[in-house]
């Protein structure tokens, strides 16, 4: 009981750790900075490996970026100190435990065994929880021996692996008994756990020197036909210095975040992430040398070094990419979650609505926002979560929100609005809506909505705004020239929609002296700062706002947005059907306008008793947030009619 | 049977004198008297009328056309009584089907038997099943525009007529596929011919004649094409048609159902040739990006029409394409994977190392700078292109460093004066930048050009693909080299447009002379780049996607005079709306969708027609520039096209169709 007596001592301290991770912060940067200088003069000191050189360098920016990325979301979330939902990490490190295990040498089994036998008793959680403690503690005891005791390397290695195993196993055992305080305690206690093993490094490499970089080497042996795990997860375990794993292991709560952390203190003491304390620190005292003054050891420590370098880099590329990311909800808590390159937004979004409990509506949505550039955009359905992620800098500050947008399939809720190209809102039966949706998305092209009408159109770098005759065709947006007629043959092309997304932007009034609010931004997924390439457009009312964005969708993704609607619905009345639940509800989802409220009501009662860690208040902002939305809504559409 | 007399020669039953002229409407021709009474079946008179011309022939196709009535009596049993035919009838015995002059979509002349008895909606099917069209209800005939009367005589070239008279089609069964085409066709070397001009997109047309064809200035001019409709309820024989007259072959209604590259080859060809003549002709409006695209694939569809890949064609298994579609998503996943071989590929991943000229244009607002290329040494790795100053500097930092992942690569080449160049547009977080590539020779260009491209997708030039894109942009410019003289100023026919890339016989008029053709040239060859890949279906099907995502597609204008309304105004119909068009300006003043209507009449005798929408909304109007019968077919036509989705697979319901169409002959 060691263990918990220490988290429960830890509770007091939650205050400072904040602080504390913002530094670990600016110094994960730091140390970002420096590994590029590093791997550059390793480069240039190493000139009998020409034709090696190059490929790697630029392979390590490549997938480095990746690796950083989620580490970095990780980080933030762990920041704010928030209930952090790690049930995607731990799913992870369970396939990398089973990987592990088949490899692992026969003492391992023992570990496994264990587990598993706790695993199958999830009444009994706590003790079992307790019991895989005991052995993981005994098993760490072991190394910090063999690591003193010189034994063979095979022997630490195996170990080394086992602990980290059960480590994981410990840690999703944990999880569901997890509470936030104790989250921050043990971040801010490993962290100077850190500092102290950077002292004792020294008298360990004394000792064992030898043990640990080969034990290093062979770790790397071992990782090498790995193929579908997580690196950065994985890697960091691997790397960890002997001593660090003993500290880890008197606080086994959350795994994921001892991944992170160690990362960070790493940050501070080892260039390179992937390689021991030991082989590093070596590193660093050769990095001003040139070659022919280097000892045979610190020679051998720079091969080993360039060697794992490569082996690592094989690994990264041969992986699928993950990233751990970070959601948003809408009630400013959030979820930390694991997403790999193959997964389309919608999957995602189904992974969300199981994990939040939120019940399932069409206007579940993920969306980007830049707040640099002050917009945001709901992804489509169909789009790679991934992909798109990459494109966010590794500094960024964009966010990704899960919520209720009821914009997001207003368009095939209520078509007239959108497709006709009135100007006013009006009723349509359900038979015609239907009808419509497939004359324009069921035929053999699809139908752009025919809209066009005066927008105002900034001035690049200025703050001015000017007003311009758009028109939407499926080509793209063009614009009628002054002084010419609104004929096709004299239209000027503005912008063609196959490389830029369509966004909303936010409080451009103020930012740009926007003549409203209501306004729409075209820009290349992959910019993220001020650009002249961004074009801002702004429209007198939140109605052509809307009719425009969804025209652009329209003619950017033509079917595959019916599809993707079609998809939802289909995901949404199958959920509903195995609750049971009255189907008066879908019906609502597809034809009123009132479908947030009871959506969310909806959410509140099958949520109740079922999940203790979403916060009440999420559901109510939902509601609020949508029916603010529907209120603006008619307003505008209210103003519309009366200014006529 | 009629015709008993007495000793002295009178007749004592009720019979008298029938006179049936054998052959085709002609007043000069042979003449048959028969002796009827009122009783006689037409079937009785057919009988003797044979008889009497004692001639053997299959008159198996001979019916009798009542001049007066402008009638076929098709009747058999029906009595002579009964049809109301007296002696004084003037009765001609003639064929049913005779020959016409068809223009098709793609503006060559065909000759078949169509016809003449059966309402035209008959008669257009069974064209179709000739031609291998599937849907027929989409199409029907015009009237050929009367020729004016030329002054100077100018000697129009011979025009290849196709004859498709002889050919019989079994009825009933669909016709099979043999040597992959309808077996029909593949009897003699003209039928096959005359398959593959059907079945072919043609060569662009000589610019010069291009630009001698009508081209409506107006609206107004739009609405005279909708005049020449033929009447689907009625025969071509009650229409005054003629044996021998040309008529045109049109989809009518734009509403295409089920475009399927493998079994309508045909179909979709045609299909595309009127596409392709009403963007020509300028009947529908575009822009001059989407006239681009338009030309673009006009060209690539040439190129491969006349390379002779039509070979597609005859690869009919369904499960060979799936294979193919297979093969391709493995292909994908090793290229996918094929990189992770870090250690295998580190002394073998291709890289380009040149001295090239480099042109970086400032960011707006640009100022006059008048640095033009400039040579660098330049690196091609991977997916990244890095510049230095000399090649002795390239193990340092370079000036620049871009990854071209996701970046527009747009061929700037000019083979007749030796300019390569490649545009790249770059995009970064920080906003787009634009960088000129240019190469000293083809060579050059096409390795670095295919490495862009590949990069752009974030492929590497280890890619499998890569050596083939740099042949294929190879044959590509010296496609361009040997078409060189062609896409000079002068066009020079037919003969050279046919080989390079003539760009004026790729647009309408209104651009040849908006640009010249070492303008357009670069456009056209940018926009070709996005469907070089496509295969000759898909590019025409493109082609026809593109055009009717255009605002004004598929939209027949008509001249009507709304009631209340002292000036004429434009009526559009569409697939699925009406469009009130103001007739000066040519705004839209109002619309109404056909899925609100309630019901439509049409008062013969005023020529008015009368709409109810739902909510009471009425509309009434009469037509001034086509008959009204004209829009009361194409709203009912366009709404029996709408029940198509529901009876996928149905026989085609022609009743539905006559009574949705027809109508007036009840009254």
């Amino acid at each position: 009981m060691e263990q918990l007596s220490d988290e429960e001592i830890d509770h007091g301290a939650e205050e400072d750790s904040d602080k504390e991770d913002q530094d670990l912060d600016k110094m994960f940067g730091a140390w970002l900075g420096e590994l590029d200088k590093l791997t550059q003069s390793l480069d240039s000191d190493k000139p009998m490996e020409p034709v090696k050189r190059s490929p790697l360098r630029q392979e390590t920016n490549m997938a480095n970026f990746s690796y950083r990325f989620s580490i970095y979301n990780l980080n933030e979330a762990l920041n704010q100190g928030e209930t952090v939902d790690l049930d995607a990490l731990m799913a992870d490190l369970c396939s990398i435990e089973q990987e592990l295990s088949s490899i692992g040498a026969g003492n391992s089994k023992r570990q496994t065994t264990e587990t598993k036998a706790t695993q199958k008793l999830p009444a009994s959680r706590h003790t079992s929880k307790h019991g895989t403690l005991k052995g993981l503690s005994s098993s760490s005891n072991r190394i910090t021996k063999a690591a003193h005791a010189n034994y063979s390397l095979d022997d630490i290695t195996a170990q080394l692996e086992q602990a980290s195993l059960s480590m994981d196993e410990a840690a999703q055992q944990s999880v569901p008994e997890d509470t936030k305080p104790l989250v921050t305690n043990q971040h801010r206690r490993t962290a100077s756990a850190g500092t102290v093993s950077d002292a004792e490094v020294h008298s360990i490499s004394n000792s064992s020197r030898s043990s640990i970089t080969s034990a290093t080497s062979s770790m790397d042996s071992l990782d090498i036909d790995k193929v579908t795990r997580p690196q950065e997860l994985d890697l960091t375990h691997q790397g960890q210095p002997i001593t660090e794993h003993a500290i880890s292991l008197r606080c086994p709560s959350k795994q994921a975040k001892h991944h992170t952390d160690f990362t960070e203190e790493q940050a501070e003491l080892t260039p390179h992430s992937y390689l021991d304390r030991e082989t590093s620190l070596l590193l660093r005292n050769i990095a001003g040398k040139p070659s022919h003054l280097l000892t045979k050891e610190e020679q051998a420590a720079k091969l080993k070094a360039e060697k794992i370098r490569v082996a690592l880099e094989k690994i990264k590329e041969a992986q699928v990419k993950k990233l751990v990311i970070r959601v948003h909800m809408s009630d400013d808590s959030s979820k930390t979650m694991m997403v790999d390159e193959r997964q389309t937004v919608r999957q995602v979004l189904d992974n969300l609505m199981d994990k939040s409990h939120c019940g399932y509506s069409l206007d579940w949505s993920l969306v980007e926002t830049i707040s640099e550039l002050q917009m945001e955009r709901i992804f489509e359905d169909h789009e790679n979560l991934v992909e798109n992620l990459l494109n966010w800098t590794r500094d960024s500050q964009n966010k990704l929100v899960f919520m209720e947008r009821i914009e997001k399939y207003a368009l095939f809720k209520n078509p007239q609005n959108y497709l006709l190209g009135k100007k006013e809102s009006a009723e349509m039966a359900d038979r015609n809506k239907e009808v419509l949706l497939e004359e324009c998305f069921c035929g053999s092209s699809v139908t752009v909505p025919e809209i066009e009408g005066v927008l105002w159109l900034k001035d690049d770098g200025k703050k001015s705004w000017k007003k311009r005759y758009f028109l939407l065709r499926a080509s793209g947006i063009y614009y009628v020239p002054k002084g010419k007629a609104k004929v096709s043959r004299e239209l000027v092309c503005f912008l063609q929609l196959d490389h830029v997304n369509v966004y909303y932007g936010q409080d451009y009034r103020n930012k740009y002296k926007a003549p409203t609010d209501y306004c729409l931004v075209l820009k290349h997924p992959q910019i993220q700062k001020k650009s002249q390439y961004i074009k801002y457009l702004c429209c007198d009312d939140v109605r052509t706002l809307h009719q425009w964005v969804n025209g652009i969708r329209i003619a950017k993704y033509g079917k595959q947005l019916y599809m993707n609607y079609q998809e939802a619905l289909k995901r949404t009345e199958s959920a509903y059907d195995w609750t049971s639940l009255s189907s008066s509800s879908i019906k609502s989802g597809s034809s009123s306008s009132s479908i947030p409220e009871s959506q969310s009501n909806h959410s509140n009662q099958s949520d109740s008793g079922v999940s203790d860690t979403q916060p009440a208040g999420h559901v109510r902002s939902q509601s609020i947030v949508s029916s603010i939305f529907s209120e603006a809504w008619k307003r505008g559409t209210q103003l519309e009619e009366s200014s006529k | 049977m009629a015709g008993m007399k007495t000793a002295t020669g009178d007749y004592i039953d009720s019979s008298w004198e029938l006179r049936v002229f054998v052959g085709e409407e002609d007043p000069e021709a042979e003449s048959v008297t028969l002796r009827v009474t009122g009783e006689s079946h037409i079937g009785g008179v057919l009988l003797k009328i044979v008889e009497e011309i004692k001639r053997k022939q299959d008159w198996s196709d001979h019916a009798i056309w009542w001049e007066q009535k402008r009638q076929w009596l098709l009747q058999t049993h029906w009595t002579l009584d009964k049809y109301g035919i007296l002696a004084d009838a003037r009765l001609f015995f003639g064929p049913q089907h005779r020959p016409v002059i068809l223009r098709l979509p793609n503006r060559r002349a065909l000759r078949l038997r169509a016809s003449f008895s059966q309402p035209l909606f008959q008669a257009v099917a069974a064209i179709c099943r000739l031609l291998s069209i599937r849907h027929p209800e989409e199409l029907s005939l015009l009237r050929a525009p009367e020729k004016k009367e030329k002054k100077k005589k100018e000697k129009e070239p011979e025009e290849e007529l196709y004859d498709l008279t002889k050919v019989v089609l079994a009825g009933g069964v669909a016709p099979a596929l043999f040597r992959g085409m309808p077996a029909h066709f593949s009897d003699s070397e003209q039928t096959e011919a005359c398959y593959h001009m059907l079945s072919r997109p043609q060569p662009p047309p000589d610019p010069l004649v291009l630009q001698r064809l009508p081209r409506p200035s107006s609206l107004m001019d739009k609405t005279q094409l909708h005049s020449r409709w033929l009447d689907s309820s009625r025969c071509l024989m009650q229409q005054g048609i003629k044996a021998g007259d040309m008529l045109w072959l049109r989809f009518k209604y734009y509403s295409f159902f089920d475009l399927d590259p493998k079994t309508d080859p045909v179909r979709l060809t045609q299909l595309y040739e009127q596409a392709r003549w009403d963007l020509l002709l300028e009947e529908t409006d575009c822009t001059e990006e989407e006239m681009m695209v338009f030309a673009a694939l006009q060209y690539h569809i040439n190129k491969l029409s006349q390379s002779g890949e039509v070979g597609e064609l005859a690869t009919t298994d369904p499960g060979l394409d799936d294979l193919d579609a297979a093969l391709n998503n493995l292909e994908v996943k090793l290229e996918g994977s094929a990189s992770t071989d870090v250690l295998d590929n580190l002394t073998t991943i291709p890289e380009l190392k040149d001295y090239l000229r480099i042109f970086r244009p400032l960011p707006r607002p640009r100022k006059l700078t008048l640095k033009g290329y400039r040579q660098h040494w330049v690196v091609f790795k991977e997916t990244t292109l890095s510049y230095y100053k000399s090649q002795e500097e390239a193990p340092g930092d370079p000036i620049q460093q871009l990854n071209l992942k996701g970046c527009e690569v747009v061929p700037d080449v000019n083979v007749s004066g030796q300019k390569f160049c490649i545009k790249l547009l770059v995009p970064s977080p920080e906003g787009m930048s634009e960088i000129c590539l240019r190469c000293q020779d083809e060579k050059q260009y096409a390795h670095w050009m295919a490495g862009c491209r590949l990069a752009s997708k974030g492929r590497t030039m280890a890619d499998s693909s890569y050596a083939s894109e740099v042949q294929a942009i190879l044959a590509f410019l010296s496609l361009q080299r040997t078409g060189g003289a062609g896409s000079g100023s002068h066009p020079q026919g037919p003969d050279a447009s046919a080989e390079g890339l003539n760009p004026y016989g790729l647009v309408a008029p209104r651009f040849q002379r908006k640009f010249k053709a070492k303008q357009l040239t670069p456009r056209i060859l940018e926009a070709h780049q996005n469907v070089a890949q496509l295969s000759l279906s898909e590019a025409q099907l493109r082609f026809i996607q593109a055009w009717q995502s255009l605002p004004d597609f598929g939209i027949s204008y008509v001249v009507v005079r709304f009631k209340g309304s002292r000036k004429d105004e434009i009526l559009g119909i569409a697939n699925n709306r009406l469009i009130r068009i103001d007739l000066a300006v040519g705004d839209v003043v109002k619309t109404w969708r056909f899925s609100n209507m309630r019901q439509w009449n049409v008062n013969w005798d005023i020529r008015q027609v009368a709409i109810e929408f739902d909510e009471h909304i009425n509309v009434a109007f009469s037509c001034v520039s086509a008959s009204c019968r004209i829009v009361h077919e194409y709203i009912g036509g366009y709404i029996f096209l709408s029940t198509r989705e529901r009876a996928r697979g149905e026989e085609l319901d022609e009743d539905l169709f006559l009574q949705l169409t027809g109508g007036h002959e009840a009254f």
